[in-house]
């Protein structure tokens, strides 16, 4: 079935088309969010506002962008509307699983996760399209056109935003070392 | 740059992403009846209610298209996407059905049918029995024409949404966004978004349903009347007479005081607007990643008005081109920039892109 075929499905109320697609989407919707949040915490509430509108505004997905690109669109709207309400509430512990005695890399993995902590943390002062620019380029990999497209600026502006918000965090020692080592 | 191995993604659990799909789920059905019914419901209790109902009323909506589609030919696995080889009959009980024509979709309003012909191969034609239809037409572009044809009168498709009614011998037509001709006794009439029209004049237009008040697709023919995600479109009514050697029209002004205008060389379909320095620099900054060539026209056009806004744009249309990798004419554009504004707000960046490039 093609992704337009599933979309007409949910588009006319075909409850079992709308959970194949949220099973289809939800998981890359979920991963943007977690990027850009750095935690489950509040993320759950936004993928399923995501999904809401996204399944909303079906019916105008004209086919001319990759349905991906367009629900990312929509899922960075949501987060910067979150973030600009001001309500980051970051617990970024479970950046890593939990790290258990006597593993050899657990020494590296704990500074990588208080560093990881520090960095979401240094990220809730920042302005949320700036910082959404920078996660999306620099922890998610995404390139600077992706990032563009997805948060619907121009190149400039988001090469702009990047640039800022690593020289803001590089302020810091310890997220410095973390992104120099990252190469970031 | 790669993904950060230190920081991986904890997954959602199987329980929370359960949770989530329910509630997806149930939420849309409830809009659905929220749409269908127009009753507010408040508490809790009530929301539970309409979500029941709304399940129901969405499973007999389904139910009832199979059974309308059947005698007309298609088949039922289709759940209102119309196989148009043939005519296909769509009437609608007491919900509107939504049925998809190739990259299209009508949807039928409440106690109205129409007969669907053809498809985007071919063309499509839609003939309107009674009520009310929606349409959201994808970009023909070069395709067979999507035509409603409702008694006398035929609409033409050259852009994208409309609603067309018909109550005995009235029809009335409204355009939500693109552009649409419509032609009733040789008279041919060129309607733009929120654009009215009525074969009776005395009877006012209704509007489109909420419905169907929804953003849809772009016909490339017009690129410049399309809406945009980010500015709210100004809206605009031209008409004009098929017949009638091409003239400027009186247009009606809208309540943001603007208007728009027929272009003189005759060409129907083709309606511009006018749009303010500003608006039209704005809609090209817009336009520079999905449609950078009418971005450039954009630029120019607000570049040749010669306003407060044409030196960005002269210097917009050279960065434009040059990340479209035209260096030779960004750094035409650039040099024009520089003497005629050789202290202009981009001066300096565009004295340093020019030295870049040479």
């Amino acid at each position: 079935m093609t992704e337009q075929t599933l979309a007409a499905q949910c588009v006319a109320g075909d409850e079992r088309a709308q959970r194949r697609f949220i099973d289809e989407h939800i998981d890359y919707i979920h991963r943007v969010l977690f990027r850009i949040l750095g935690s489950n915490h509040v993320v759950e509430d936004l993928v399923q506002d995501t999904l809401i509108q996204v399944l909303r505004s079906l019916r105008t997905f004209r086919g001319q962008a990759k349905l991906r690109t367009w629900i990312a669109r929509i899922t960075v709207r949501v987060a910067y509307a979150h973030l600009k309400r001001g309500r980051v509430q970051t617990v970024p512990l479970e950046l890593l699983p939990d790290i258990s005695a006597g593993d050899p890399g657990a020494e590296a993995r704990l500074a990588a996760r208080n560093a990881g902590r520090r960095m979401y943390a240094l990220l809730d002062e920042i302005d949320p399209k700036q910082r959404i620019a920078f996660v999306l380029h620099a922890i998610d990999g995404r390139t600077v056109r992706e990032v563009a497209q997805m948060t619907g600026s121009n190149l400039i502006a988001t090469k702009s935003r990047i640039r800022r918000t690593k020289s803001k965090l590089r302020r810091d020692s310890v997220v410095s070392a973390f992104l120099r080592e990252a190469g970031i | 740059m790669s993904d950060i191995d230190t920081l991986p993604v904890t997954p959602l659990s199987e329980h929370a992403r359960q949770r989530i799909i329910d509630n997806v789920v149930d939420e849309v059905a409830f809009d659905k009846y929220r749409q269908d019914e127009s009753a507010p419901l408040r508490s809790a209790h009530r929301y539970w209610f309409g979500i029941g109902l709304s399940a129901a009323a969405g499973a007999a909506l389904v139910v009832a298209l199979l059974f309308v589609l059947r005698p007309g030919g298609s088949s039922p696995k289709a759940q209102g996407v119309a196989q148009t080889g043939e005519p296909t009959r769509v009437a609608a009980g007491d919900a509107a059905s939504t049925v998809t024509v190739g990259t299209s979709t009508l949807t039928v309003e409440a106690r109205s049918s129409v007969v669907v012909t053809g498809d985007d191969d071919r063309g499509i034609e839609v003939s309107l029995e009674n009520g009310t239809v929606v349409c959201q037409v994808a970009p023909r572009r070069g395709r067979p024409p999507f035509q409603v044809v409702a008694g006398h009168v035929r609409v033409v498709v050259v852009g994208t949404e409309f609603a067309v009614s018909r109550k005995d011998q009235v029809v009335s037509v409204v355009v939500r966004s693109g552009v649409v001709r419509v032609i009733a006794a040789g008279k041919e009439t060129v309607l733009q978004a929120d654009g009215r029209w009525s074969s009776d004049e005395r009877k006012p237009v209704k509007k489109i349903p909420k419905r169907a008040q929804v953003k849809t697709t772009k016909d490339s023919t017009v690129p410049s009347l399309q809406p945009t995600q980010l500015a709210p479109r100004k809206t605009r009514v031209t008409r004009r007479r098929a017949s009638a050697k091409p003239r400027r029209t009186p247009v009606k002004k809208t309540p943001n005081g603007d208007g728009g205008k027929v272009q003189p060389n005759g060409d129907k379909g083709k309606v511009e607007p006018k749009r303010s320095d500003e608006a039209s620099y704005r809609r090209a900054a817009l336009l520079e990643r999905s449609k950078p060539a009418a971005a450039i026209a954009l630029y120019r056009q607000v570049e040749n008005g010669g306003g407060s806004w044409a030196a960005s744009a002269l210097f917009a249309r050279a960065r434009l081109q040059l990340e479209r990798g035209r260096s030779q004419i960004a750094k035409r554009l650039l040099s024009r920039y520089l003497r005629l504004y050789p202290r202009g707000a981009n001066a300096a960046m565009a004295t340093r892109l020019l030295n870049k490039r040479k």
